[in-house]
Order: C-alpha cells, then structure tokens, then sequence
C-alpha cells in the first residue's frame, strides 16, 4: 500500500535537507524528502501531498518550475519556497506564480513551523469550504481596488500624500492562531521589499512574519491593532491595516506586485 | 596629408580659372590692338596706293601704275596689291600670275558689298576689311577700297567710262598677319609660363602653410589617439601655447585623463562585481550550514525552554553545530582571502597553486552545477612574477563564464598549464577548456570589448574585457578559441621574465 506523505521537502543540500525533516518529523508530519528535482518531479506526478516544501535554487530544474508543475496539478495545494537569498529577487516572482509563502535560509525551528501551520490551517479552511475559497475568508472583503499585493502575503495602497499603508492579506492573516502580540517596526526605520517589517506572536507560540510589499521608511504604525487584535483578522485591509511608510524607489519595486487579489483566493 | 593637397588641388584650380579668363581677356583684347594696327596701315597703303595712282589712272599710264603698285607691293608685310574691275577680273596684281583671272564674287572681299548680289557703294573701313588664312596657312588681312567714277573719269574721253557708273573697280590691298600671330604666340607662352610659376609658387606657399599650421598638430593628435587607442592614457598632447588647437589639444589631455580615471574604476568595480557574484554565490553556499546550525539549536532550545532536555538530542545538535560552523569558517576565509584589498604588487607566483585556490573558491558553485573539473599541470612549472590577486580575478571570471556556458546539464572543465618556448622567450601557457555552449562566431571578435555581454541585465560585460587588461599589464596575451556547441578554449601566456608595472 502506497504510504500516504503529508508534506514533501525538495531540497539538494543534505543538513538543510535533514534539518527540515527533522522539525516537521518532531511535529508529527509524514515527510518525505528529495534531493533533485527529477526524484522531485517523479513523487509529484500523483500529487499525495498536502503540503511541498521546495528550494528555490536547485540543480537542473529550479524550484519556479516545481511550483508551476504543482499549480497545474492541484492549485490549492500549498507550495512553500526556501529562498537562499535574503532579498525578495527570487522569491517575489515566486509568488506571482502562486507561491504559499517562502522562507529565507537560514530558518529555525519556529520560522518553518510557523509558515507550515498557516499552510496547514489553509487546507483545513479550504476543505470545510469545500473547495470554495470565497466562503473560507470570514473577513469583511471591502473593494480593494487600488491595492497592490504580494501574492496573498501582505498588500499595499497608496494615500493621496504620497505615503503608503501596509496590510496583512487574507492568506495570512487568517490562518494564523490567535494573535497574542504584534511587534512593530520603530518609526523612522527603514524596511526593504520582500523583508520582514512585522512580526506576529500567535497563542500557539509561533512568530509569523509579514514581508514588506514595497521599501520605504516607517512613519506611523497601528498601534490599536495591540488592543483590538481581533481587527488584523476581520478586517485586514482597513482597520487592520499595520505600518504606514514613505516608499523609496515605488517604480522599480511596483512590478513585483500584483494589483489585485488572486481570484481563486477570495 | 590628404587635406593639404585637397586644399592645394582645389585652390590651384581657381587660379587657373581666374589666370585663364584674364589671359583670354588679355590675349584677345591685345590681338585686336594688334589686328587694328594692321588695318590702320593697311587703310593708309590702301589710300596711298589710289592717291598715287590716280593720275596714271586718268592718263591709263598702265606701265608707271604698274610699276607703283609692284614698289609698293614689295615692302616688308604687305602681301600683295590688286585691282579688279566691276565684274571680278583682276586687271593688275602686285602676284602677276593672277591677273586676267576671275575672283570669285562669294568669297574674299567681295561679301561685304555684295551680299544681296548688288554692289554697296559706300562702307565703312571695318566691313570692308577681312581676315583669312591663305594656302599656307598664314593669317592675312585684307582691306579692299572701291574706286569710285569721277566726272574726270567720263569727261576726259580717253577711255569709255559712262558717267551713270559709280563704282568702276576695287583695288584691294593684302597685309599678312605673321608677325601679329607670332607676338601674340609669344604673348600667350608668356602668361602661361606666368600662370605655371604663379601655381607652383601658390601651392607651395600653402602647402607649407597648411603643413606648418596643420598637418603638425594633425600629427601630433593622431600620434596621440593611437597611443590611447593602445591603452596608453599618459599621452600628452604638446602644442604651442599661442595655436588653436592648444584648446583642442587642452581638452584631448583633459579627456585622456578622465579616461584613464574612468579606466580605474572600471578596474574597480569590475572587482567588486566579481566579488558580488562571488558573494551571492557564497550566501547561498553558507545559508545552508547556517540553516543546520539554526535548526537544530533552536530545536534544543525550544525542548530545554519546554523542561525536556535529552542528552542525546543535545550531542546530535552540538555534532551538526560543530560540523557546520567548520564549513561555514572555511567559506568564510576563501571569501576573505579573494576579497582582501591588497595592492597590486608583482610577486613570485606558481600559477598551478592560483588555479587550485580559485578552484577551491568556487567549489561549491561549480558542484551545484555538475561540472568536473580536470586538472592537468606540469608539475615543476617555473615561478612568474604576477600580481596574485589580479589572476584569481581573471581566472575567477573564466571559470565562471565556463560554468555559465556548461548551464545546469553538468560538463567539465579542463585545466591545463605547461611551460613554452616562443620566440626565445620563456612562457606560461595555462588553458582552460569547456565543453559549453561555445561562443557564436560572430561574437568571437567582441568578447574581450568593455560592456560586450551575452548575458542580458546579469553581466557587466566587464569581465573579459578586465581580464584582457590585466593579462596585457602582465606582458602576456589571452586568446580565444571556440566551437558553437562544441565548447570554448582560453589560452593566456605569461612571460616567465617579466617586469611588469601595474598602473591600478
């Protein structure tokens, strides 16, 4: 009887290979693991997992084109890219394409966790809808028109001033556990595209990261997401919107965005 | 100097121009004096003749008129005299065999009266000269003068004249225009002689002028244009202070000079690309044993902050913590080796140790991409003085382009060094040879160009071009050779004697 695999890493290092194994093993994860994206190809072809955990920069076929053969086979399966660079070059094209989320090397224990259980919680979402991912958001969806998104990651939208304001998407912020406490940047710092400028302490003792859309220098944050938390849930994109910034270089890092919310996700 | 004689020829052309038309001018104005002389005293002889002769006329002394025209008809320029009556026939000519015979009415002097077939009987001197060229070929003028019935003529009942006749005859005087020709000859070998001199004279004047105040400086700036042409930015062009093209010279050295600059920072930052390949490369290769150090660390943190210590997972974290710290520091100080800034300085190197280094350096780089290296040395290669640094550039750069070129489907990559004997001259030859994609033909020629680059956005197209500069600093060549789908060799010879200076 073929062994039914919740999740499959693709990784050609050994430690990082092991290590990822090792984490989700401990967390009482079926994994299965490769080290070329040919072995990778082969499991992918009946497409058991759950969830595909892929480095970006592999021999012979690159982790993009693991994604696409995995979106062409079932679109709702969550693919997570680990991303060697720090920067978003690689991994922001990555989710134009449909990628869950990506982690930059090198991670712990708690960063892969986090980002595997809000692909978990996904799936739960998606199957109690039914496979219909309108029903899964409970937030209030106001029209988002004029906003920019990275992927289902976290968005932007541009205030007559010129200033920006960033928001968690959907995507996320409603498949993380209870918020138990948001850490913003400091005001006047600078945040870099496709970098972490928020992170979110859930009740199950995860941290989540929110990659900054766009760069720029942090002017306000919402200060009232501490008290009402619930907000960054119910209504991501206007009250629970998370840092207003002064963008730098908005031409440029605009393409990596896309101007509306993939419509198979709302 | 093309130029100056452009400037000659077309200068030397508008003097003959201008000496041409004022020599026809002259020529023809000079002539014409000439020609009038002639009639003028061809007019009095005309005169002469008629006056002297009219009384042996009237009293038909053929013999004495006879005899005036023959003394007349003998001095010096005057062809010959005659007399034709009414209806042509000579009746007495100074050329005896002509007499009795008939003129022809058409030609000779006979047009101007007689155009409309019916005599004039008064013209002007003009009308009734003529110019034509007799059987040998000279130039005669001849005037002819009607000799008008007088009331004499009639009345004295010697001879049959009726008085209703106005005109009885023509006597017509011939003057040759030899002597007329021949000045004017002289006159025309004179101004072109004038004309030649005044040409030669001209173009030198301006070839000296043009050369003098041209072609030098021309010179000087194309002596110096092919020095920087070879690279050589330390040319100065010299030129007078008080000359127009010190200002051009002024801004040749100015340009020289921020080339030179320009030169040096493209040195640099074709390092720094380099070394930022190199390091995006390095990052990926030490984010992995980062990955395993932080993974299990932070598992056996997270099991020592939940009270669950066991002391084997602790030794199995500490192994991979130990084990990948070790890869990390060796990445590390690779990095750090190639990136140090040390000054160029020529020192002895054994190029087979520079090749095993830079090998070592982009290890991983080459195993991600399935490529063997094989490597075939002579073993007691003789030391160069090289700049170390500067071949773990080149070297770098090309085994890096081999790389690019084999892509992802896995090659080699041989490595080649061995001494030669050329022209007398100890050298190195290292070859590096893939079995890539090769370079296109087309390409071949540019590739060691600044900026050529096949890679789009992702390369400078700095590489080679750098690599070549730093090789000719050495007093070596790099040459390519190459098969489209095939692969690529590289072969740089290094002098094994070499006193090189660095200008970086």
């Amino acid at each position: 009887m073929k062994q039914e695999y919740d999740i499959l890493i693709i990784e050609d290092d050994e430690v990082v290979n092991k290590s990822a194994k090792m984490i989700l093993a401990t967390e009482g994860f079926n994994v299965d693991s490769v080290y070329n994206s040919n072995d990778a190809k082969t499991r992918l072809e009946d497409c058991s997992y759950k969830i595909v955990i892929t480095d970006l920069m592999l021999p012979e076929r690159s982790g993009m084109e693991l994604l696409k053969i995995v979106k062409e086979k079932a679109p709702h399966i969550p693919v997570i890219m680990i991303s060697g660079y720090a920067t978003l070059n690689n991994a922001v094209e990555s989710f134009k394409q449909g990628t869950f989320d990506f982690i930059p090397k090198p991670f712990t224990y708690d960063e892969l966790l986090s980002v595997v259980y809000r692909a978990v919680r996904f799936l739960k979402a998606y199957g109690s809808a039914g496979g219909d991912m309108s029903r899964f958001i409970s937030a209030d969806v106001p029209d988002i028109s004029g906003y920019y998104f990275l992927g289902d990651h976290s968005w932007c939208s541009f205030n007559d001033d010129g200033s920006v304001v960033f928001g968690a998407g959907i995507a996320f912020s409603n498949t993380m556990a209870d918020i138990k406490h948001i850490e913003f940047p400091e005001i006047g710092s600078d945040i870099i595209q496709g970098n972490m400028f928020v992170q979110i302490y859930t009740e199950d003792s995860l941290v989540h990261r929110v990659w900054a859309p766009l760069s720029g220098k942090v002017l306000k944050c919402n200060m009232e997401l501490l008290s009402l938390k619930y907000l960054l849930k119910k209504d991501p994109f206007m009250k629970g919107w998370l840092a207003k910034i002064k963008p730098a270089g908005v031409e440029k890092e605009l393409v990596n965005l896309m101007p509306l919310i993939r419509q198979q996700d709302i | 100097m093309l130029t100056s004689y452009k400037l000659i020829f077309g200068i030397s052309f508008f003097a003959v121009l201008i000496i041409g038309v004022f020599s026809y001018f002259s020529v023809d104005s000079y002539q014409k004096e000439l020609i009038s002389q002639i009639e003028n005293s061809a007019h009095q002889i005309s005169e002469t003749v008629k006056s002297s002769t009219k009384y042996d006329m009237l009293m038909n002394h053929r013999e004495s008129l006879h005899r005036i025209i023959d003394t007349i008809g003998r001095q010096s320029g005057i062809e010959k005299i005659r007399i034709f009556n009414k209806v042509g026939k000579i009746i007495y000519s100074s050329d005896k065999p002509e007499v009795n015979k008939m003129v022809d009415k058409k030609t000779e002097a006979c047009y101007a009266c007689h155009t409309a077939d019916k005599p004039i009987e008064k013209i002007s001197i003009s009308e009734r000269t003529r110019v034509f060229t007799a059987h040998n070929d000279v130039r005669n003028l001849g005037i002819i003068n009607p000799i008008y019935n007088e009331p004499a003529c009639w009345q004295s009942g010697c001879h049959i004249h009726r008085a209703d006749k106005k005109v009885l005859g023509v006597l017509d005087v011939t003057m040759s225009l030899k002597n007329v020709d021949e000045q004017i000859h002289v006159y025309k070998v004179k101004l072109m002689v004038f004309a030649i001199l005044a040409i030669i004279a001209n173009s030198f004047i301006l070839w000296f002028i043009v050369h003098r105040l041209v072609g030098r400086p021309v010179k000087e700036f194309l002596r110096a244009t092919d020095a920087v042409a070879k690279g050589d930015f330390n040319f100065e062009v010299e030129i007078d202070e008080k000359h127009e093209f010190r200002n051009l010279a002024d801004s040749f050295n100015s340009m020289t000079r921020k080339l030179a600059e320009t030169q040096r920072q493209l040195y640099h930052n074709a390092k720094l690309a380099s070394i930022g390949q190199l390091a995006a490369g390095v990052a990926h290769e030490i984010n992995n044993p980062l990955t395993g150090v932080l993974t299990y660390s932070s598992f056996s943190l997270k099991r020592i902050e939940n009270g669950r210590v066991d002391i084997e997972d602790l030794k199995e974290t500490l192994e991979v913590v130990v084990r990948e710290t070790k890869k990390c520091r060796e990445i590390v100080k690779s990095l750090l080796d190639f990136s140090r800034q040390i000054p160029p300085r020529k020192v002895e190197v054994n190029v087979n140790e520079v090749i095993d280094r830079v090998v070592g350096i982009i290890d991983n780089q080459l195993s991600i991409s399935r490529i063997n290296i094989i490597r075939n040395y002579q073993n007691d290669l003789p030391e160069i003085k090289a700049d170390k640094n500067q071949l773990e550039q080149v070297l770098i750069n090309l085994l890096v382009n081999a790389a690019h070129a084999i892509g992802h489907e896995g090659g080699t990559i041989a490595l080649e060094t061995r001494e030669i004997n050329s022209k007398g001259e100890k050298q190195i030859e290292l070859t590096i040879t893939d079995n890539g994609c090769g370079i296109p033909k087309e390409n071949l020629e540019d590739i060691f160009e600044p900026f050529f680059t096949t890679k789009g956005q992702s390369g400078t197209g700095l590489g080679l071009s750098v690599a070549w500069g730093i090789i000719d600093e050495h007093h070596g060549t790099i040459e390519v050779k190459s098969e489209a789908g095939v692969g690529t060799t590289f072969i740089i010879r290094l002098p094994v004697n070499n006193n090189f200076s660095s200008k970086c």
